[in-house]
């Protein structure tokens, strides 16, 4: 009983000792775009020399948890330094015939979806692992489903504090508005991964939420 | 198979969460929708995911999950908020449907109603 307060007062005081690394970890469903957002973030803090990870309108795409470490996000003369997690999507199913019908062949498909489930599995095992998480959703599709909900709670149960990203504001089917109605209680930023539109409030958030 | 099992929180209640969620993967397993009579945890909703894809197979390609609240007296945004701090807690009011995603194609949610489509 004394080492699980201890340690839960020792990690408290370690996520807000500034310029301490935390974790920070990408978490959505699949194809909201958090592998994108990954890239964004690491080709502004590397350069070119940014590493950069697959990405496709195909579902469970990142099937690993990636992890880049010792990334620093510099802004108005404050670090944040952090590794950042970039997770698979998390879903409740999985068919290898919804791959068969976006062309892949079936012996293709059975394998990625063997590993897109080892993935979300390992996804959920990574969450006791981050300090700080990037809730990523697809602002095009309906926010308000179990696996967001569920999400959400089990992050709020451990302590973890939490970012909503409104992703894919390009499209013209986004509706922030709606992720704002379902997450109230929440920072809610909304960006375009892939076009980097509001990135840099996403970076004040962070710094606002985590530093 | 292919039934529905409607489970009281009563009878849920007895039973520690192991077996609880072995109780519900059971008939989800076999084919049946499952009803419960107010709702899981986070933490136990986390650990039947896990549980479902851990089991998927070519039979087995996992599940739906979703719960309605049913009171309507709050807004929206309120509705939801206690929808989080009751998954942190487990609650007995509101229904839970979990079921097979080879029987349920979709479960569309909104505060006041769920829309099971069936394939």
């Amino acid at each position: 009983m004394v080492s699980f307060f201890s340690n839960k007062f020792f990690r408290f005081f370690k996520f807000f000792k500034r310029n301490q690394k935390i974790s920070l970890g990408l978490y959505g469903p699949p194809n909201a775009g958090k592998t994108t957002l990954a890239n964004t973030i690491l080709k502004d803090i590397l350069g070119d020399d940014a590493p950069e990870f697959s990405t496709s309108s195909v579902e469970h795409e990142t099937r690993k948890v990636q992890k880049i470490e010792k990334l620093e996000l510099k802004k108005n003369g404050r670090t944040i330094n952090f590794n950042l997690i970039d997770t698979p999507g998390i879903a409740t199913k999985i068919d290898f015939e919804d791959f068969v019908k976006d062309g892949m062949k079936k012996k293709d498909a059975k394998e990625r979806a063997m590993q897109a489930t080892q993935g979300v599995i390992e996804s959920i095992k990574w969450i006791d692992s981050v300090d700080a998480v990037l809730i990523v959703l697809d602002s095009t599709m309906n926010p308000y489903n179990q696996v967001n909900i569920t999400l959400v709670a089990n992050l709020v149960n451990k302590n973890k504090k939490i970012i909503v990203v409104a992703n894919k504001t390009d499209l013209k089917k986004s509706n922030t508005e709606k992720i704002k109605l379902v997450f109230p209680d929440y920072k809610i930023v909304s960006i375009s991964a892939k076009s980097g539109e509001g990135i840099e409030d996403l970076y004040d958030a962070i710094f606002k939420e985590f530093y | 198979m292919g039934g529905v099992q409607v489970l009281s929180h009563a009878l849920l209640q007895k039973l520690d969460p192991v077996k609880k969620l072995d109780k519900i993967f059971e008939f989800v397993k076999k084919g049946e929708i499952v009803m419960i009579e107010g709702r899981l945890t986070a933490d136990e909703e986390t650990t039947l995911i896990s549980k479902a894809l851990r089991n998927v197979s070519g039979k087995f390609t996992g599940i739906e999950i979703a719960f309605l609240e049913g009171t309507t007296s709050k807004s929206i945004a309120q509705k939801i908020k206690d929808k989080i701090v009751k998954l942190l807690a487990g609650d007995r009011f509101g229904l839970t449907v979990i079921g097979p995603s080879k029987i349920i194609k979709e479960i569309k949610m909104n505060p006041e109603k769920l829309e099971i489509l069936l394939k």
